[in-house]
């Protein structure tokens, strides 16, 4: 399952929920980054435990993501990966 | 937001006259006690009386997070439960995984104290400042997996402790798990909530955050740790076995049926098993991680041609041989699938009911087995059961004990309480017990090494795993050199190096206090013990992240203190409520030989090499609290020791 990130960056960031393990890693790294506090409910990234599902979880983004990428950083799953948008023609 | 890695409060919940009310946090806890368990020990010391009984009002429910929790720390992940154990009067602590902790602290509480008892079923929601008592009538009757599930439904992003039948029947050896793969509560917890008719505590993630004092300091601490679990060597592996990967070489030559006194010997080629069981379970695996745990030993397991779906908080290799063993029901021409899909099976009818298979459950059927099998109980005490080691009589036996059904109702009540109903003498065939439960190794096979001795003298249960010293010690015989490093990383002084190590042994009674100091502090931090993680970890590096997160800057010595304070309060909690050296003494069996089908096992040390007698034991222990600064004769801490450690107003109490 491929998702996609902001406009604003030539950056996207694709999320493989089938690789996530729930660890939340990269919801605390992206709300620090915010602003130094960890809060889950802040991210921009949001990984949400879901029930009788296959992939137990699933990996959204919030609309002003800006794809630093930061998540990607700290997923230690290889769940997230950080590509650079194709320009759209 | 005052303390930096604190949420600031303590919540208060009353179930009997359904007040609720937080208090915030003072400074001066939080400086000398840390979190986790330390400033649980002190809220239970203060608020649950000595003599209470487990199943009354008056025992509280106080579950506990650390400073580390809420932070992106690896494997902070853990939150901290004490209470008054109805399984043995004692006071243990567990913890458990998921997202419990960092949930309830995103709401804006360290600490949960749950006191009282209600009318009729209800559940604790704790949403920011919406906490409230809801009806559940309608998830009263309901299984660990199922409550979690529904509740889930009603609220999405949450972590939920819930309990399962067992723990509504009152049953002394329920468990349950947070979120479907953290085990929490050996000892009865469950039991507790269900007197409570508290079907269920849930936590929705919340919307404050948790400040660190030095952000730029503990994220270049977090990014060293990482680098080094990515670079791990077993890391790739684990991904695809989880603990079972780390575990396949812990199993022995036969399984130990945890109350026998022999082998129950495997098959010649339980290798070529394991390894095709391994394969089975690597494709029916999904990992699943506690919040922020980079090696997620959590189990999804899917077996769909034997319709089985189901989770488990770590399916260890041991754990999935024996399950299908001789003990309970295992055919000697059993395929590796049909074995793992009764282990599955098995497992997920414990953890559905809330029962607690490692730690009693397994050890409680073979020793009434036994007890059949010699005649001591017959199908009259039975109620026409019939008492074979099959599987389906195993998970006969599993439903009469969730709902006290008939015989059931005995075993609900642990090993001791089993034998003292069924009188006959029944109690002489108890083997392998601590205080009350079943322990996990039998040092005769297992060596008598740090896990091993942690087992006698660990307060209110036998945990060995949780606070000695760590691998590599869990295994048998590694070098001297290794086990230095070992203790070095531990942050064991060299004064008392030099004590405990020679040439070519150490004294693992001196030893154990500092592998408590050590561990100790992972409870308080909320920071997982597991060895996976754990091995990441150093006195130093705890210091370090410490000091990052609180803005207090602590070295490695302040913080060793910090911990024997809480483990000598721990062990007055549980003095006071009469445990003393007598509950720390070993097994009578650990001294008569364990007889293999061609070689018998005697207690060795953890070399096997010097034979160990009653009274090397003894000496040990001697020795332990002579490290720990307690009386010989009783085990009490010493009024010197525990003026030493600020805590004056325990002394004579």
């Amino acid at each position: 399952m491929l998702e996609k990130t902001a406009k604003k960056s030539t950056l996207l960031i694709n999320a493989d929920a089938s690789k996530c393990a729930g660890c939340m890693t990269c919801m605390l790294s992206c709300s620090f980054r915010l602003d130094s506090t960890f809060n889950l409910a802040a991210a921009r990234i949001q990984v949400r435990k879901l029930v009788n599902h296959p992939n137990e979880f699933e990996i959204t983004f919030t609309n002003d993501c800006d794809a630093c990428g930061i998540c990607v950083k700290y997923c230690p799953y290889e769940a997230l990966t950080h590509q650079r948008a194709r320009k759209e023609v | 937001m005052g303390l930096p890695g604190y949420a600031g409060n303590i919540l208060y919940v009353d179930l009997t006259s359904g007040s609720i009310r937080k208090e915030p946090l003072d400074a001066e806890t939080a400086r000398t006690y840390i979190g986790g368990a330390g400033i649980n020990n002190k809220l239970a010391y203060d608020l649950i009386p000595p003599d209470a009984e487990p199943l009354s009002p008056q025992n509280a429910i106080i579950i506990g997070t650390g400073p580390f929790n809420g932070t992106i720390i690896p494997g902070s992940s853990q939150v901290m439960v004490i209470y008054k154990s109805p399984l043995n009067n004692a006071f243990p602590h567990s913890n458990g995984g998921g997202y419990f902790s960092h949930f309830l602290k995103s709401s804006g509480y360290d600490h949960l104290v749950i006191t009282g008892r209600s009318d009729k079923p209800v559940y604790l929601k704790i949403h920011d400042e919406d906490v409230e008592l809801c009806d559940a009538s309608d998830l009263w009757g309901k299984d660990v997996f199922e409550t979690t599930d529904e509740l889930r439904q009603r609220y999405e992003q949450c972590s939920v402790i819930p309990i399962g039948q067992a723990g509504e029947n009152l049953v002394n050896i329920s468990v349950t798990q947070i979120d479907k793969g953290g085990t929490l509560g050996s000892g009865g917890l469950c039991a507790v909530m269900g007197s409570k008719k508290l079907k269920a505590i849930v936590a929705v993630r919340g919307t404050k955050g948790i400040m660190a004092a030095d952000p730029k300091r503990l994220q270049k601490l977090v990014d060293e740790i990482l680098t080094r679990v990515k670079n791990y060597h077993l890391r790739d592996e684990m991904m695809k076995g989880g603990a079972m990967t780390m575990t396949s070489g812990w199993v022995p030559e036969g399984a130990l049926a945890r109350n026998s006194s022999v082998f129950l010997l495997y098959p010649p080629n339980v290798k070529e098993i394991q390894g095709q069981i391994y394969e089975i379970h690597k494709r029916s695996r999904k990992k699943i991680a506690c919040i922020t745990c980079p090696m997620s030993d959590k189990d999804r397991l899917n077996l769909p041609e034997r319709g089985i779906l189901t989770y488990d908080t770590a399916v260890f290799a041991v754990g999935a041989i024996m399950t299908a063993s001789p003990a309970f029901g295992h055919r000697a021409e059993s395929s590796p699938l049909d074995r793992y899909a009764d282990a599955l099976r098995f497992f997920d009818v414990v953890n559905r009911f809330g029962i607690d298979r490692v730690y009693s459950f397994e050890g409680l059927i073979d020793f009434v087995a036994t007890l059949y099998e010699e005649g001591i109980i017959t199908k009259e005490d039975t109620g026409g059961v019939e008492l074979s080691r099959e599987f389906d009589a195993l998970l006969k036996l599993t439903k009469m004990a969730a709902f006290r059904e008939g015989f059931g109702d005995i075993l609900a009540d642990g090993v001791v309480g089993a034998a003292h109903r069924i009188g006959k003498g029944a109690d002489k065939y108890i083997q392998n017990v601590i205080k009350g439960q079943f322990v996990i190794f039998d040092p005769r096979v297992s060596g008598f090494g740090p896990m091993q001795f942690e087992m006698l003298v660990y307060p209110g249960r036998p945990l060995g795993v949780a606070a000695a010293m760590g691998a590599p010690s869990y295994s048998p015989g590694w070098p001297i050199k290794e086990l230095v490093r070992q203790a070095e990383r531990c942050g064991v002084p060299d004064e008392a190096i030099g004590r405990i190590f020679t040439d070519n042994s150490f004294n693992v009674g001196r030893l154990a206090k500092h592998g408590e100091d050590f561990f100790n502090l992972f409870d308080m931090f909320g920071q997982c013990h597991r060895l996976y993680i754990s091995r990441f970890y150093s006195m130093e590096i705890l210091a370090e992240l410490y000091s990052a997160v609180t803005g207090i800057e602590v070295t490695p010595t302040d913080l060793k203190a910090a911990s024997e304070r809480v483990w000598n309060l721990w062990k007055m909690l549980n003095y006071r409520a009469g445990f003393d050296r007598k509950d720390d003494e070993p097994p009578e069996i650990w001294f008569q030989p364990l007889k293999g089908e061609d070689k018998e096992y005697n207690l060795k040390d953890y070399f096997f090499a010097a034979p160990l007698a009653r009274e090397d034991v003894d000496r040990l222990l001697d020795d332990y609290y002579d490290e720990r600064g307690w009386d010989k004769k009783t085990s009490l801490p010493t009024a010197k020791k525990l003026k030493e450690l600020g805590l004056d107003s325990l002394v004579s109490s």
